[in-house]
This record gives C-alpha cells, sequence and structure tokens, in this order.
C-alpha cells in the first residue's frame, strides 16, 4: 500500500466548508472582511499611504478633511489617513503578537490543570486567580512604567494579563472532555498521559479558546489604544491610534476630526474582532448554531 | 491460567458500600460471561481487572494475577505496557469511544506505534491490514474517514480493529453490542468470536443480556450487588432466583407468553443476603 499524505485535501475541504459557514452570518463575514482588510492595510502600509506618516509640514496644520487630505491633518500638518494607515500596523502587531504569547499559555496552563486535577490543578488555578484578580489595565499602567514606555512592554505586559481567561477557559473545557469514553479508551490501549493530553484532550479544547481568542482581540486593542493615550504604549513619532486621540483631545471643539478619525478606526476594529469572534463560536460550536 | 482473581473488593471514595464485593473468578481460556442488572458491579469488575478505575476507587484483592504477574502492585508504566498490550477492553458504545478528532486510521494505527514500535507508514499498513480483519470493505475510504462519518456497526468494529491489533491473551468485552442496532449485533459478535477464537485469545464478556452470553460463552457468571452470586455452565442448572428471575425477564422463542414477568426483587435480595 502507498502512504500518501492525507491531510491536504482534507484540511482544504474543511477550509472551504469553513468559508461557506460564514458566508452564512452576514455579521460576521463583514467582520472578516473588515480584519481581513486591516491586515492587508497593515502589511502594505507603505504603498497605500498618500503620505509618509512623519512628514510635517507646519502650514498644513490641522487642516480639514479635503481632496488632497482626506481625513484632514493634525497640529504638525500629518495627513491623518496616512497616520491611520501605519497606526494599523501597529495595532495589528501588539494585536497578533498578545495572541501569539497568550493563546498557546493559557491552553497549555488551562489544559494541563483540568487534565491532570488535584494539586496541579490546586497550584495552577490558584496562581490564575491571583493574576486575574489584578485589573488588566492598572497592571500594565505599572509594569510599562516600570520597565519604560514602548511597543514592547505594552505588548508584555497586556499579555501578562490576559492569559488568566485562556486558562479557565481551556481548564473547563478539559475537565469535560478528560472524561470522555474515548480518553479512557486511548487509555485502555495504552497511551501514556502526555499522549492523551496533547492528541486527546488538547484539540477538542482548541476551538473555544480560538473563539475566545478572537474576542480578545477586541479587548487588546482598546487596551492598547488606553495604553498609547496615556502615553505608555508606542511612543511616538509611531503613529498609534491612542496616542492620536490623546493629541487630538486638545482641538476636539474646533477640529473634531483629528480625534475622531482615530476614535472611528480603533472602533472598527474592535467591533469587526467582536463580530467575527461570535461568528466563529456559532460554526465552530455546534451547540450554538441558529435555526 | 490467564486470570486469577481472589476475593476482590472495590469501593467508591469513603463509602462503605462495595460496587464489588468479594469476587472470585478463575479464567483458564475459553469466554466467560459476566451477567447482571446494571449496577451490579459487571463492568466495575472489568475495568479494575485493567486498572482503570478512577483514583477515588479502592480495589482490594488476596490476589488479581493476569498470565502469573500480580495486577495490584504493578507499576503504572508496566501496567500502561500491558493495556492494549497483553489485554484489551472494548467499550460499549463507539460514538463515544472513538477520538472525533483522529482519522480512523491513524487511530487504529495508535496501538501499532505504541506497542509494536512501528513506523507511521508500517503502523498505517498494519491498520490497514487489521481493518480489513474486521471485515471492512472500503478500507482504504475508511481509513481516511472521521468517527462521524462511519456508522455505528462499523464503528464497533473499528474500535474491535484498534483493540485487537497487538493481539492481546485477554480481551474484555464490556456490552460490545449494547448500543448498536439488532441487525448488526449478532454479526460484531460472531467477527469477535472469530478474531478471539483466532489468536488463542480468551474473551471475558460483560453483559445484561442473559441468552446471548448463554448462547455464546462457555460459563457464565451471575452478579447482583457486586457480589458473585452463581457460576453456570448452562443456564438450565439456574438454581438462584436472581438468576431465574433473569432468565424469566427475557422473552423465550420457546416458550413464547403474553407478558414476561418483572423480577420480584424481595425474593432474591433475601437469598443474596
Amino acid at each position: 500500500m502507498t502512504t500518501i499524505p492525507m491531510t491536504p485535501p482534507a484540511r482544504k475541504g474543511a477550509f472551504r466548508r469553513f468559508l461557506t459557514d460564514l458566508a452564512r452570518e452576514p455579521l460576521g463575514l463583514a467582520g472578516a472582511i473588515v480584519v481581513a482588510a486591516l491586515v492587508l492595510i497593515a502589511l502594505f502600509a507603505p504603498l497605500l499611504a498618500p503620505y509618509p506618516p512623519a512628514e510635517q509640514s507646519l502650514t498644513d496644520a490641522l487642516l480639514a478633511p479635503s481632496a488632497a487630505h482626506w481625513l484632514g491633518t493634525d497640529e504638525y500638518g500629518r495627513d491623518i489617513l496616512s497616520r491611520l494607515i501605519w497606526g494599523a500596523r501597529v495595532t495589528m502587531r501588539t494585536v497578533l503578537s498578545v495572541t501569539a504569547i497568550v493563546g498557546p499559555i493559557g491552553l497549555l496552563i488551562g489544559v494541563t490543570a483540568g487534565f491532570f486535577g488535584g494539586r496541579i490543578d490546586a497550584v495552577l488555578m490558584r496562581a490564575t486567580d491571583v493574576v486575574l484578580s489584578f485589573p488588566s489595565l492598572v497592571l500594565a499602567l505599572a509594569f510599562a512604567a516600570a520597565m519604560g514606555a514602548g511597543l514592547g512592554t505594552a505588548i508584555i505586559a497586556i499579555s501578562l494579563t490576559a492569559w488568566p481567561p485562556i486558562a479557565r477557559l481551556a481548564r473547563a473545557e478539559a475537565l469535560v472532555v478528560r472524561n470522555a469514553d474515548y480518553v479512557s479508551a486511548a487509555r485502555v490501549y495504552g497511551a501514556s498521559k502526555w499522549r492523551l493530553l496533547f492528541l486527546y484532550v488538547t484539540p477538542m479544547c482548541l476551538p473555544s479558546v480560538v473563539v475566545r481568542l478572537t474576542l480578545n482581540m477586541a479587548v487588546i486593542t482598546l487596551t492598547a489604544a488606553s495604553l498609547g493615550f496615556l502615553g505608555l504604549g508606542a511612543q511616538p513619532p509611531l503613529p498609534e491610534w491612542g496616542a492620536m486621540i490623546s493629541a487630538g483631545r486638545k482641538f476636539m471643539l474646533d477640529q473634531w476630526w483629528v480625534a475622531l478619525m482615530p476614535g472611528v478606526a480603533i472602533l472598527i476594529t474592535s467591533l469587526a474582532f467582536n463580530v467575527l469572534g461570535d461568528a466563529l463560536r456559532d460554526i465552530l460550536d455546534p451547540r450554538h448554531t441558529r435555526d | 491460567m490467564i486470570l486469577d482473581i481472589k476475593n476482590l473488593s472495590v469501593a467508591f471514595g469513603r463509602g462503605a458500600l462495595r460496587a464489588v464485593d468479594s469476587v472470585d473468578l478463575q479464567m483458564q481460556g475459553g469466554k466467560i460471561g459476566i451477567v447482571g442488572e446494571s449496577g451490579s458491579g459487571k463492568s466495575t469488575l472489568g475495568r479494575a481487572i485493567m486498572r482503570l478505575l478512577p483514583p477515588t476507587a479502592r480495589v482490594t484483592a488476596d490476589r488479581m494475577a493476569f498470565e502469573g504477574r500480580e495486577l495490584l502492585t504493578l507499576p503504572e508504566r508496566e501496567m500502561r505496557a500491558m493495556r492494549g498490550n497483553r489485554m484489551a477492553l472494548i467499550m460499549q458504545d463507539p460514538r463515544y469511544s472513538l477520538n472525533p478528532v483522529l482519522p480512523i486510521g491513524r487511530q487504529v494505527a495508535e496501538t501499532a506505534i505504541l506497542h509494536k514500535g512501528l513506523g507511521k507508514a508500517e503502523a498505517r499498513d498494519a491498520a490497514a491490514a487489521m481493518l480489513e480483519r474486521v471485515r471492512i470493505r472500503d478500507v482504504a475510504r475508511v481509513m481516511k474517514a472521521y468517527p462521524h462519518q462511519i456508522s455505528g456497526g462499523m464503528g464497533q468494529r473499528v474500535m474491535i480493529a484498534a483493540m485487537l491489533l497487538a493481539r492481546p491473551k485477554l480481551v474484555i468485552a464490556d456490552e460490545p453490542t449494547s448500543a448498536l442496532d439488532v441487525s448488526v449485533r449478532g454479526e460484531v459478535l460472531e467477527l469477535l468470536e472469530d478474531l478471539v477464537v483466532a489468536d488463542g485469545a480468551s474473551l471475558l464478556l460483560i453483559s445484561h443480556d442473559i441468552r446471548m452470553v448463554a448462547a455464546f460463552c462457555d460459563r457464565m457468571v451471575i452478579m447482583f450487588k457486586g457480589r458473585v452470586v452463581e457460576t453456570l455452565d448452562r443456564l438450565e442448572d439456574a438454581e438462584h432466583p436472581y438468576t431465574r428471575a433473569l432468565i424469566a425477564a427475557m422473552p423465550d422463542a420457546r416458550h413464547p407468553m403474553h407478558r414476561l414477568r418483572v423480577p420480584d426483587r424481595s425474593t432474591f435480595e433475601e437469598a443474596t443476603r
């Protein structure tokens, strides 16, 4: 018998099925499109932005939206649209980095705690409770203040506080799955504990963790913007949406567009993540399907 | 002696109630059936032999030896090498006992990877050969299918394939047919028997269906409230009122009756005491 790897065709079919499922959720599809567009904008920022994001021109300061500057200019005459486009990079980098850090850590801690139970569970979950009891923004603030403000510290600071909910969720799922018959069946044919953990329990916890991570992205966007607003996130001249709002605050009444435009960008981004996460839950979890 | 159990008891948690109470069981080979109603401790007995009970279970025995090795004191690592390799357990419902995210072929190959030290490609070949042995027609297709894509009867045959791949000496089948459609039950049992006989293994069949066990097994052990009340070779020799009540509760083609008798608990509860 020849051994042909069978995963690629199966996975492609699954992916296509996933797309058709998504197409049935108009709101989720819209969220997915917005998120995809944001990723593309972030990737191709140098090509898309009409002006360099840090190019100052004091004669053009605080111009209202016009044909030359679609979204107007800020107090240094920098084009707001260009800064928003480059800012998408900062936001996406933050969101993806935090997710990439938090997902595996939370999943590993939660699944281990839930699967092994007993003392391991107690230790890991008490540690999780300790972190969970910190207000995340305050901890992030303290961390960013201690380590020096910057994008890197902001990412670490947000990650520090974002993993406990994931761990909790993964633990709850693992608790259910570890008692499933097929896990005992695997024990019957002699699989070791680690094999059970990684091959039998963890894959079943993945869907809900993915959904939670997607929903989390909205929170991360907001937290990152808050840190930026307080001057503890990405530092100028890096265009960061939160910092842009903070700068535009002074001109709120007369030059509303300076603060409003980044605000709208933040709103759209976090809304898109939320809606996409909701749709993912409906698709990945058959118990939630609407009729 | 394949299996030699003396005075085995299982209790759960702090409760004094014993799920399995002073059970003796000797097995030289062949097919033995364990019969009893729900909660009579028959499944617990099967799992105690495999040492698969949760940590809250307290298992005690004067002796519980498999192929001459004492199981109760065996380290977990050696026990693991034994499970699936020397002894196997076939569970009730294939819908729940197959990993929903692994393709069938990969799952059957697990035993080959774990116990025979085969590489992935060899293990897949072994799995394909084993699926052929359990009379799955379109092996190549089934290998790629996921558990939810196959029928219950097929699922149970896949389960049997996975459990018997390493040719264990003792096969415990815990209600292997009760989740299946009546029309495929006989087929699955026959298959199980053929494979067990071909491999020279012993079978411990756990069931509540006393007639099925009588037709299928060499000897049957009747359990009630965790105790063995009777050991029989033929149904006709039944003396204990509980055994008789079990027999009377099943329809018999030779003695058709209008209404089956519901067991009168007071009679045999008295006799067990």
